[in-house]
């Protein structure tokens, strides 16, 4: 009995070691979440933030996102919010290998309002973030060819994600085109 | 009195180990999960308790959605089994649902039973934690993550979510209150993509069936490692030669999704299922990786290894575990995470560097460079396999190549480009370890030395078993490239550890031989959920709730 005791001890000491011996340290996700959405919602709208919209992404709008995403956009609908006239869209969108979420809100006009990165997933190329980057595409609007008005000065280093965040931009005032045109 | 006393003591040094080791690495660490909204291609299976009209229903079953078509199929009391009555319809022309009963009277009840109370259509919405339609009340409790929502006389609550492939968070435990009614979903896994398409979808058909595979010619192996010493042509990979591999093997060679690439009967599972040969050759076949200077160069100018070395051990071993286990679409989802990854590895080498020249363009999508990578990984399971476990017949070595031929396919490798059979592959092996291919540069020993540093207090034995066990199984002009010892402190300290690892083997309850990955993916052939000790060490050593499950 004595040895039978013994030997389920050492099993489960064992076991026990090799947990330890496997542990490794630090995360495997390498994330950064810059702003909550009631954050972001609160810079488009202050306190009066409108309930959920919800758009079924199909026909022309589907193909027009798509153009200037330059991929097929996985996901059958959308949820926005708009009331008087602006919009908000969280997006997300792959800049390496990894999405990033994004925020645009755009006003009655159809210029970009608000710009944020929510949320970045990439270990690198994280700059966007910066405000005076992102303040390149406030007031930007929507050409005739669907793409941004303005020009936007890169970042060496982070020129997926810079790619990524233009993609988004035009694909919201896409979306903000389609919702205006809504009856 | 006595067991209980010495269990305790034993639980209790466990637990002084794990408190210093620190909680956080215990569970998968925190993040944020992307928008379940932008599935496309998903399904989840588990199980469905309904109550209502005073009757209750019970079945397994799975849901799944291509695009704006969605089935919703009832399996009865097998969890794997084949669909008894499917509930099909369209997520835009929710009014037009129809049943089809395949399986018989009691699960055409049971779907009957479902569709009086409630669309399958809404249900691929709730299922996800997310509203069927704008008049929803929603409580969150995170981003993209629904606490409770309330919608068509349903008050919903999400009591539990899984991680799953792709960043993203589903809920594990749904628990449906009406009048007189209420139903309770429990989760057991889930896809989130790479049902119907095997890779990305940038490119069309034509521009995929276009790509022209590049072969080793007639004797690959000097193709390969020319005779004199020589840098092999570089044959580069783009997007169109990968999905082209990809589609060969999703459309033409495995059926079953579920059992992924290799399944239970492969040499693939039997060799690399065993924990002690992947754990003790680990470090050779990552220096053996190191000693190519293309290699280097991708890590040490592109990789944040430098500063997380076991980081990308751990990610390179996520992404081969989750080839070799998972199940198809998680095969696919990380073999083309792995493409975007490498995507943007290139460059030009800093320095001449053996069979390299000064300046001379590197890729990490290029055929030479992959089968050397591949090559490394399948020759040292082999090798240590052999000398822990037990000697393989050559028809077991002949079979276990060529399924590592499909593991190489879904990295654009065409199979024409890789050596024909294993005695081949070994050729290929000795011709490379003796080749100015491989060459130690100073970045490679830069980051050997980081491989070997020890993180934390927890690790300084097991880094230091590791270099020793690493010396022990290099070829010699490798281990003397790397500087290297390998004399009789080195060979005593070897012979105790092999020693104890087999003791330690003994030791340890049976099942645990075998590595927690290789539990996940039985775990999921049954329809299961893993658990216990095997889901311990998946959280521990991945931070991941789940890779393959």
């Amino acid at each position: 009995m004595r040895a039978i005791r013994g030997w389920a001890s050492i099993r489960a000491l064992s076991v026990l070691m090799l947990a330890v011996i496997v542990m490794p340290a630090g995360a495997a996700y390498d994330e950064t979440e810059y702003l909550k959405p009631e954050a972001f919602l609160a810079k488009v709208y202050g306190e009066n933030v409108p309930s959920i919209s919800l758009m079924p992404l199909r026909g022309d709008t589907r193909k027009r996102a798509e153009a200037v995403l330059g991929h097929r956009y996985s996901g059958m609908r959308l949820r926005y919010w708009q009331q008087d006239g602006t919009t908000a869209w969280i997006i997300d969108e792959k800049s390496k290998d990894m999405p990033m979420t994004i925020g645009i809100g755009i006003n009655p006009e159809g210029e970009i309002a608000v710009i944020e990165l929510l949320v970045y997933r990439e270990p690198r190329g994280g700059e966007i973030h910066q405000a005076a980057f992102r303040k390149q595409y406030l007031g930007m609007r929507l050409t005739e060819a669907d793409a941004l008005s303005g020009q936007v000065d890169g970042i060496t280093g982070a020129t997926l994600s810079v790619d990524a965040l233009n993609r988004v931009a035009a694909m919201a005032l896409v979306l903000h085109q389609s919702v205006q045109a809504s009856p | 009195m006595n067991l209980l006393s010495s269990n305790a003591k034993v639980l209790l040094v466990g637990l002084v180990l794990v408190v210093l080791q620190g909680c956080s690495s215990l569970k998968e660490s925190d993040y944020v999960p992307k928008s379940p909204e932008t599935l496309s291609e998903w399904m989840v299976e588990g199980s469905l308790e309904l109550r209502a009209d005073g009757v209750k229903s019970k079945s397994h079953f799975y849901f799944k959605q291509i695009d704006e078509n969605y089935e919703l199929a009832i399996l009865g009391d097998d969890p794997v089994g084949k669909p008894k009555a499917v509930i099909l319809g369209n997520i835009y022309e929710p009014e037009n649902e129809t049943l089809d009963v395949i399986g018989g009277y009691e699960a055409e009840k049971v779907a009957q039973h479902l569709q009086s109370v409630m669309k399958a259509g809404s249900l691929s919405y709730w299922i996800r934690g997310l509203p069927a339609t704008a008049d929803a009340k929603i409580t969150q409790q995170g981003t993209n993550l629904a606490k409770k929502i309330e919608e068509d006389n349903w008050k919903i609550y999400f009591h539990d979510y899984m991680s799953v492939t792709g960043n993203y968070k589903l809920p594990a435990e749904i628990k449906f209150n009406g009048d007189s009614k209420n139903l309770r979903l429990d989760i057991v896994r889930a896809e989130t993509g790479y049902l119907t398409n095997p890779c990305g979808q940038n490119l069309t058909d034509e521009e995929i069936e276009a790509s022209v595979e590049q072969a080793g010619g007639e004797d690959v192996v000097r193709t390969l490692v020319p005779r004199d010493g020589s840098a092999p042509l570089p044959r580069w990979i783009d997007e169109a030669d990968f999905c082209k591999q990809l589609r060969k093997i999703h459309g033409n060679q495995l059926p079953d999704a579920r059992v992924g690439l290799y399944g239970p009967d492969s040499m693939m599972w039997r060799l690399s299922g065993m924990a002690l040969p992947g754990s003790f050759g680990a470090g050779r076949a990552l220096l053996l990786q190191v000693a190519h200077p293309w290699v280097t160069a991708g890590i040490d100018e592109h990789s944040v290894v430098r500063n997380d070395p076991l980081g990308r051990a751990r990610r390179t071993f996520y992404h081969i575990l989750s080839v070799t286990y998972g199940s198809m679409p998680q095969v696919m989802a990380s073999a083309n995470q792995v493409r975007d990854i490498h995507e943007e590895i290139e460059g030009h080498l800093p320095e001449e560097s053996g069979a390299f020249a000064r300046g001379s363009e590197y890729r990490a999508n290029e055929i030479n460079a992959m089968i050397w990578v591949h090559a490394t990984l399948w020759e040292t399971i082999v090798h240590m396999y052999e000398k822990m476990e037990e000697p393989l017949t050559q028809q077991e070595k002949d079979r276990f190549y060529e399924e590592t031929k499909l593991f190489a396919m879904l990295f654009g490798i065409p199979e024409s480009a890789l050596p024909a059979d294993w005695n081949e592959f070994m050729d290929y092996n000795r011709a490379m370890w003796a080749s100015p291919q491989l060459t130690v540069t100073p970045a490679a020993m830069r980051l050997k030395d980081d491989l070997f540093k020890a993180q934390s207090i927890w690790m300084i034995f097991p880094m230091w078993g590791q270099e020793i066990i690493t010396s022990a199984e290099l070829p010699p002009r490798i281990r003397d490239q790397y500087d290297m010892k390998y004399g009789w402190w080195q060979k005593m300290n070897y012979g105790w550890m092999r020693a104890g690892a087999w003791t330690l083997g003994a030791l340890l309850p049976k099942n645990m031989e075998r590595q927690a990955v290789y539990h996940e993916a039985m775990a999921r052939l049954e329809g299961e959920r893993l658990g216990g000790v095997n889901q311990f060490f998946i959280e521990a050593f991945f931070d991941k709730e789940r890779l393959v499950n």
